[in-house]
């Protein structure tokens, strides 16, 4: 192993933390996916301060003193300083939606807010930086949920977690109890499915339901309190906070967390200067295995883009990805292994994406599955492009949540960039 | 409470008809109430007018009224175009 930039060799104090897993994706049979940090970026990289995972040691959760000893006190900014300062720091939802945070405050401003939800559910297999926020830095994102849930006076705080993630069950409850703000936080843990993480679904899941997504047309509110009525809730993932706890001590970030997988030999997530390169992100990930010749941007959901010099030298931000034909997503980036022909790659992404459905609608749990067997017919070669497109038409756009209308868009820029082979 | 106010039965302009897609069990009689501008799919939910948000022309309003009040599943809705 050696530096990716200076080409020594990595001492024993390189971060090859093994935090829990390796899971594997049921989708591209023998990736692991990240579930720890893996190479430690060079100085030279970086510009102290403004990375979220900034001298973190790998493994280890910062706790409560050595938080405040680097970021200082939580500011506690009212809602209209909030806004603009969230807004100055250009902070999206990191989940995968990219919606502008200071646009989702301001909706809620003057409302009554009843609770603050921390989104930590990964459901997405090929994305491991919430878990790995909350593992390290959970003051930092706790911070964010804090000031939020201040500034728009809501009394209580959720941390959701998935349940295959047993270490964040443990520590932290640690740093939880560090915390002296005055605000009820709580620890749920909720089932390790796809769309269990679906901001819906956790606020159904939180609030007494199952883990399950809820009609798009109703927006995220609850019934809470003796009175029956309407209460609102702030949900945002877990990432979204720790830029938002930045945001409001007015420092700027510009760094990209991202988690990649496939033809990578230390699968990991990576935090990066948002300038760094898809080149510098393989690198840092202990560099590319074989020549791969495909890459999924944005996760299971997101988009196939071939592998070359324009995509290598793209840069880690959304709006470079996007003009790519791209997307950023939750910033899950898997590369297609060499010898893994690109059809049964999709095959396994299809498969996937159809034992990700919550089962609530019909043409999404009947139709994924139709979709996912058509794609391994093709792969077997007894099968058509034209079918596949057949089936899909009768998913898109047909059900309460985003999940099928998203996997038919992520198989469509695969099929696109296979071309017409079969 | 937009949800529950009562439909104004002399104003037929902009409405679409909604599946609620968790109720929905593919019985298929909205179909069969419509006819016209509404097929099933390969597993039996309705696909065509519903699932676009097209608005409902005013020769199908009728008809679109009677397949809401029959499904079996009330997974059917006629409303107001709201979103875009």
């Amino acid at each position: 192993m050696t530096d990716y930039l200076t080409g020594a060799p990595r001492g024993a104090t390189d971060w090859s933390l093994p935090i829990p897993g390796p899971r594997h994706a049921p989708g591209l049979p023998g990736i692991a996916l990240p579930g720890r940090l893996p190479g430690r970026l060079p100085r030279e990289l970086l510009a102290p301060g403004t990375l979220l995972l900034a001298d973190v040691e790998p493994g280890r959760p910062v706790n409560g003193r050595e938080h405040q000893r680097r970021w200082g006190i939580a500011p506690a900014p009212g809602i209209g300083e909030l806004l603009a300062r969230v807004a100055a720091g250009e902070v999206v939802g990191a989940g995968g939606a990219a919606f502008p945070t200071d646009r989702k405050l301001a909706s809620l401003a003057g409302s009554r807010v009843s609770h603050v939800i921390v989104n930590g559910a990964e459901g997405e297999t090929a994305s491991g930086k919430d878990g790995v926020l909350l593992g390290h830095v959970p003051h930092l994102v706790l911070d964010g949920a804090v000031t939020a849930a201040r500034a728009l006076g809501a009394p209580r705080i959720i941390v959701r977690i998935s349940a295959d993630r047993p270490d964040l069950a443990t520590s932290l409850p640690m740093a939880l109890a560090e915390r002296r703000d005055g605000l009820p936080i709580e620890l749920s843990v909720g089932p390790a499915s796809f769309v269990a993480g679906e901001a819906t679904a956790v606020i159904r899941a939180v609030t007494g339901g199952a883990a399950l997504p809820v009609d798009l047309g109703r927006p995220p509110s609850i019934r809470t309190g003796v009175a029956r009525r309407r209460s609102h809730v702030l949900l945002s993932n877990a990432e979204t906070f720790a830029r938002m706890a930045l945001a409001a001590r007015d420092i700027t970030d510009r760094s990209a967390l991202a988690s990649a997988s496939g033809a990578v030999r230390d699968p990991g997530v990576v935090e990066l200067p948002d300038t760094g390169t898809l080149a510098d992100l393989a690198a840092v990930a202990g560099g590319l295995v074989g020549a791969p010749g495909a890459l999924i941007t944005g996760g299971w959901h997101g988009r196939w883009v071939p592998w070359d010099g324009l995509t290598a030298g793209t840069e880690l931000t959304r709006d470079a990805l996007a003009e790519l034909g791209g997307r950023w997503g939750a910033g899950a980036f898997v590369w297609i292994p060499e010898d893994l022909p690109t059809w049964d790659a999709l095959a396994g992404v299809a498969r996937e994406l159809a034992e990700g459905t919550a089962g609530q609608c019909g043409p999404c749990w009947r139709g994924l599955p139709a979709v996912a067997r058509a794609i391994a017919d093709a792969a077997a070669g007894t099968s058509r492009r034209a079918e596949i497109e057949g089936l899909m038409a009768q998913v898109d756009g047909r059900g309460i949540c985003a999940h099928p209308s998203a996997a038919v868009a992520a198989v469509r820029s695969a099929l696109d960039l296979i071309g017409e082979d079969r | 409470m937009t949800r529950n106010r009562p439909i104004d039965r002399t104003d037929t302009a902009g409405r679409v008809l909604a599946v609620d897609w968790e109720r929905c069990a593919g019985h298929g009689v909205c179909a069969a109430a419509i006819g016209e501008r509404i097929d099933l799919d390969s597993w039996g939910y309705p696909i065509g007018v519903t699932t676009r948000g097209e608005v409902i022309p005013d020769s199908l309003v009728r008809p679109a009224r009677l397949a809401v009040a029959m499904c079996p599943a009330a997974a059917l809705r006629l409303e107001r175009r709201t979103r875009p």
